[in-house]
């Protein structure tokens, strides 16, 4: 368990867990999941493992909570994660054209990374909640709202 | 308790309490819901959305799994806006169900089938993809079909909630969602087996009947388990004479409604193909099947020419078998009968009374403010027993454990010390004694607490498992438990192994017992093994696993002159020599009594008839005592009245011993006791337990300083020496273990000739 959560990763998840009272660490498992993947990329068993014997829970809590959420990679997958809403809104106002106008531009699917391990392209299944601005797209924490395809192309080039 | 106030329901006016759900009145009143995620002894998940019903004026249909009831509530279960939510509910279950019941084992006996076919429409509106999921290998005893699963999540909620182990969860969400364990791995809970009946649909079944019947084809014998001393209530499901499978039969006192995976797959054991059909007479390395008559004749001639003589017995024969299997033997003169083969003191035999005893009843165990248990794992020694005391435990009971080792609770005992059983007289002694030093001084030993708990308890209880009975000074502890007790008012109980140990004891089959607890004249076991008698006879246990020392029993049955086994499986006659072999019943088949831990009688019937020529021990016992020459009394009903009168008529002497310490006190002392598909030579022979990891793994638990000390730092193997003996075995570093032991599981054939647990051994490079 110390190989994989280190001091510094183990100091990051106690803040989660100073913030719910003692007897409920279970509720730390987001939190400690976050810092985790923060840390490695994506999540696997022994990460999951790991963090359930330090949260002391029964490891397949951990996996519950780390498969449910899509903001959880269990794969190694690009630097940065670039999500392009289809949902209702956006599509009515080009996001699948805004897809496939990146997926091309980065020669890549939604699903995969590019080669130099820059740019995930994840599949996004649901609203984004960014409708007024759509088409939209969300790179890693910012969003990036009334799509153009050259807004799109500039943004994903400033990404080192 | 809250107000009782009215409800109507279907129109009827009903008596509730305040904050049930609207589905336990509702079931109380005889009117069915429909529903699948709700099950009286789980948690309320509300996520199938089977039980709607309508409420009068709330907004929409509501769940009656989770609506608490209020007074003056109108509730319709059957209205069409009630039968039209349950329909919709159906019609979204069906869409990505399989329906494929003609290749389902689950068909016949199935919660969704039962209900599709009153709440389902005949064609599907859903024409796009369905759902295909993998299904996952959970080992041995659980089979998956998953694409049929419903996401009830009662499974779930059972490893969490009652196993106590969460092994399974869900995984994903939405259509995705997938229940399993996410890492395949077999389940290991010993109660895994429960999650088949709770799931209502044919995703979780039992593996060893897989596909082997139809739900209606089988016919329902009620039956007790025969493996523990609760006696869990249960049905063996046959087929045309064949033993198919076994499920638990409500008993809200013992079991409720779970049952162990060791009562519910041992069946098994009945069609092993080691199973001893016919009498067996051994030609030198051979076995010759022999008639009953010829078999008879050879038994009655050996016990009339042979001299000295002792019969041991498996502590899960029924009364009836035990009763006569002392009477034939202490008739022909035998000296020693004993069912206690695992135990090694056999000093102060006096001061045991009449049998032994929970202390309580099992549905009493969360009364109690106060359990200790010294000596035992509980969840291996006698599971439903280890489920009361969680739940007792999660009501307030306050739980304290004593062991050798920590083993893998599935609960956190309120105090758990892990000490060398070389302390174990010594804190027993100084709890007894802190409890009379009577000013409250700084508690701060946990002998103190200890004594101090005890002593404020109003409702204590005292536990001795099969590790302090079968200790070296197991009459030492016993005395000093039993003064402890006296002093504090707590009941001190006692946890034998096997399903009849309490009847075995009234039956008479101890050292110095006759029937219903008179003393008689006897050599005990120990004893006999330093001098071996001329004729042992074996009844049900197995002497290469089930005694104390397989190494010295060994020796003993060379210098014997004859052995006789009555037997349910055929023992290999290189190893074990016996002259001749006797067919008995086995789990199953068996028809008497067995006396639970709480002393309560409970009969059984056979469910099928045994195989070739097997017969009834105890008939065969009367048999035998005609031939030779002794009147055997009472037949049938009237021999358990007989037994049943003993149970009044017990005096108890008492008499604490005063001998010296037995247990070495240096050196590196193996400690254990059998896991638990190890207990008896029928789980032995029940195929698909035998293949889980419970009952695979075999290693040896010590400090890693132990293994420091003798050059092994980072050895994975090991030699275990003991008598001349050797072997290797994997490692399992444990820093909890006392440093001066190591625990090895016993009752294991794999451990050969190793020698007695509580002995010491040497460890050495493999
Ligand atoms: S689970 Fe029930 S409804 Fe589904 S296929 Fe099996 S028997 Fe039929
Ligand atoms: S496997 Fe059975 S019990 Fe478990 S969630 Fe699925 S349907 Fe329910
Ligand atoms: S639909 Fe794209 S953000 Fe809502
Ligand atoms: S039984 Fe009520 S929601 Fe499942």
């Amino acid at each position: 368990m110390n190989d994989i959560l280190h001091s510094d990763l183990r100091g990051r998840i106690d803040t989660w867990l100073e913030r719910f009272p003692a007897e409920h660490r279970r509720s730390a498992v987001l939190g400690a999941l976050r810092e985790v993947q923060k840390e490695y990329g994506h999540l696997t068993p022994e990460r999951m493992d790991a963090v359930a014997e330090y949260l002391d829970l029964p490891v397949v809590q951990v996996y519950e909570v780390g498969s449910f959420y899509t903001g959880f990679e269990h794969q190694p997958v690009g630097r940065h994660t670039v999500a392009v809403c289809t949902n209702i809104s956006c599509w009515l106002r080009g996001g699948e054209e805004m897809l496939t106008h990146i997926e091309k531009s980065l020669g890549i699917r939604a699903g995969e990374s590019t080669r130099d391990g820059r740019i995930y392209l994840k599949c996004e299944e649901e609203c984004l909640a960014g409708c007024c601005g759509a088409p939209m797209m969300q790179v890693d924490h910012v969003y990036h709202e009334n799509l153009t395809p050259e807004k799109a192309d500039k943004v994903l080039r400033a990404l080192s | 308790m809250s107000d009782p106030i009215t409800i109507t329901l279907d129109g009827r006016t009903v008596e509730a309490t305040a904050g049930e759900m609207l589905i336990a009145v509702a079931d109380r009143e005889g009117i069915s819901i429909p529903r699948f995620c709700y099950h009286p002894k789980l948690s309320v998940a509300a996520n199938c959305r089977m039980c709607l019903v309508e409420v009068s004026g709330a907004r929409g249909p509501a769940p009656a799994c989770s609506t608490p009831v209020v007074d003056g509530m109108e509730v319709q279960t059957r209205s069409e806006p009630a039968r039209d939510a349950q329909r919709a509910t159906m019609e979204f279950l069906l869409i990505n169900h399989p329906l494929d019941c003609p290749i389902c084992d689950q068909g016949g006996e199935c919660e969704l089938q039962d209900l599709a076919l009153e709440y389902g429409s005949d064609i599907s509106r859903y024409s796009e993809a369905r759902r295909v999921v993998p299904d996952p290998d959970l080992g041995s005893l659980v089979s998956t079909d998953m694409t049929r699963c419903i996401h009830c999540t009662r499974c779930v909620r059972f490893t969490e909630e009652i196993a106590g182990d969460q092994e399974l969860g869900a995984f994903g969400r939405g259509e995705f969602m997938k229940i399993g364990t996410y890492v395949e791995r077999a389940m290991n809970s010993e109660l895994s087996g429960c999650v088949i009946d709770l799931c209502p649909v044919g995703a979780l079944n039992a593996r060893p009947s897989r596909m082997s019947a139809r739900a209606w084809e089988l016919n329902d014998h009620p039956g007790i388990g025969e493996h523990d001393g609760v006696g869990s209530h249960l049905s063996r499901h046959t087929l045309r004479g064949r033993q198919i499978r076994c499920v638990p039969r409500t008993e809200e006192t013992i079991n409720e409604s779970w049952l162990s995976d060791r009562d519910r797959f041992s069946y098994q054991a009945a069609s092993h193909p080691d199973r001893l059909c016919w009498p067996l007479v051994r030609h030198r390395d051979h076995w010759v099947r022999v008639s009953w008559e010829e078999g008879l004749a050879l038994a009655a001639e050996i016990l009339a020419e042979s001299g000295t003589k002792a019969g041991l017995i498996h502590p899960s024969s029924t009364v009836e078998e035990c009763f006569r299997f002392q009477q034939l033997l202490r008739r022909c003169g035998a000296e020693t009968v004993e069912h206690r083969t695992r135990m090694s003191d056999f000093r102060g035999g006096g001061q045991y009374p009449r049998w032994p005893t929970l202390g309580c009843d099992v549905d009493q165990i969360a009364e109690n403010d106060i359990v200790v248990l010294m000596g035992g794992f509980l969840r291996h020694d006698q599971p439903i027993l280890n489920h009361r005391l969680r739940q007792a435990m999660h009501s307030g009971t306050e739980v304290w454990i004593i062991n050798p080792a920590p083993f893998d609770w599935n609960f956190a005992p309120t105090e758990k010390v892990v000490l060398s059983p070389r302390q174990w007289l010594t804190l027993l002694q100084s709890v007894e004694r802190a409890h009379a030093l009577k000013p409250k001084e700084a508690y701060a030993r946990f002998s103190d607490r200890l004594a101090r708990r005890l002593g404020e308890a109003d409702n204590a209880l005292f536990w001795l498992g099969p590790l302090a009975l079968n200790h070296p000074d197991a009459s030492l502890l016993y005395a000093s438990a039993h003064n402890l007790c006296k002093r504090t008012g707590t009941r001190l109980g006692t946890l034998p192994e096997g399903a009849n140990a309490p009847g075995a004891w009234l039956a008479g089959c101890v050292a110095h017992r006759g029937p219903g607890g008179k003393a008689v004249d006897g050599v005990d076991l120990p004893s006999r093994l330093e001098e071996p008698p001329d004729l042992w006879v074996f009844y049900g246990m197995d002497p290469a696993c089930d005694v104390t020392d397989p190494a010295q029993m060994r020796e003993a049955l060379a210098a014997a002159r004859k052995t006789i086994g009555f037997q349910s499986f055929v023992p290999d006659p290189q190893h074990l020599p016996y002259d001749l072999l006797l067919p008995i019943l086995t789990v199953g088949e068996r028809g008497g009594h067995l006396i639970n831990l709480e002393g309560r009688w409970q009969s059984m019937t056979p469910a099928v008839s045994p195989p070739g020529e097997v017969r009834d021990g105890a008939e065969v016992l009367v048999e035998l005592l005609r031939m030779t020459g002794h009147n055997p009394g009472f037949a049938g009903v009237s021999l358990v009245a007989h037994c049943r009168g003993l149970e009044a008529r017990t005096v108890v002497p008492d008499k604490p011993p005063k001998d010296a310490r037995r247990l070495p006190e240096k050196g590196l002392l193996r400690v254990g006791s059998p896991s638990i598909y190890q207990q008896d030579p029928v789980t032995r022979h029940a195929h698909a337990l035998q293949q889980t990891a419970l009952a695979q793994d075999l290693a040896l638990r010590l400090h890693p300083e132990t293994l420091n000390e003798r050059g092994l730092k980072d050895a994975t193997h090991a030699c275990l020496s003991q008598n001349g003996s050797s072997l290797k075995l994997p490692l399992v570093v444990d820093a909890q273990i006392p440093r001066d032991c190591l625990y090895l599981p016993t009752g294991d054939v794999r451990l050969g000739l190793l020698g007695a647990a509580f002995s010491v051994v040497d460890l050495h490079d493999a």
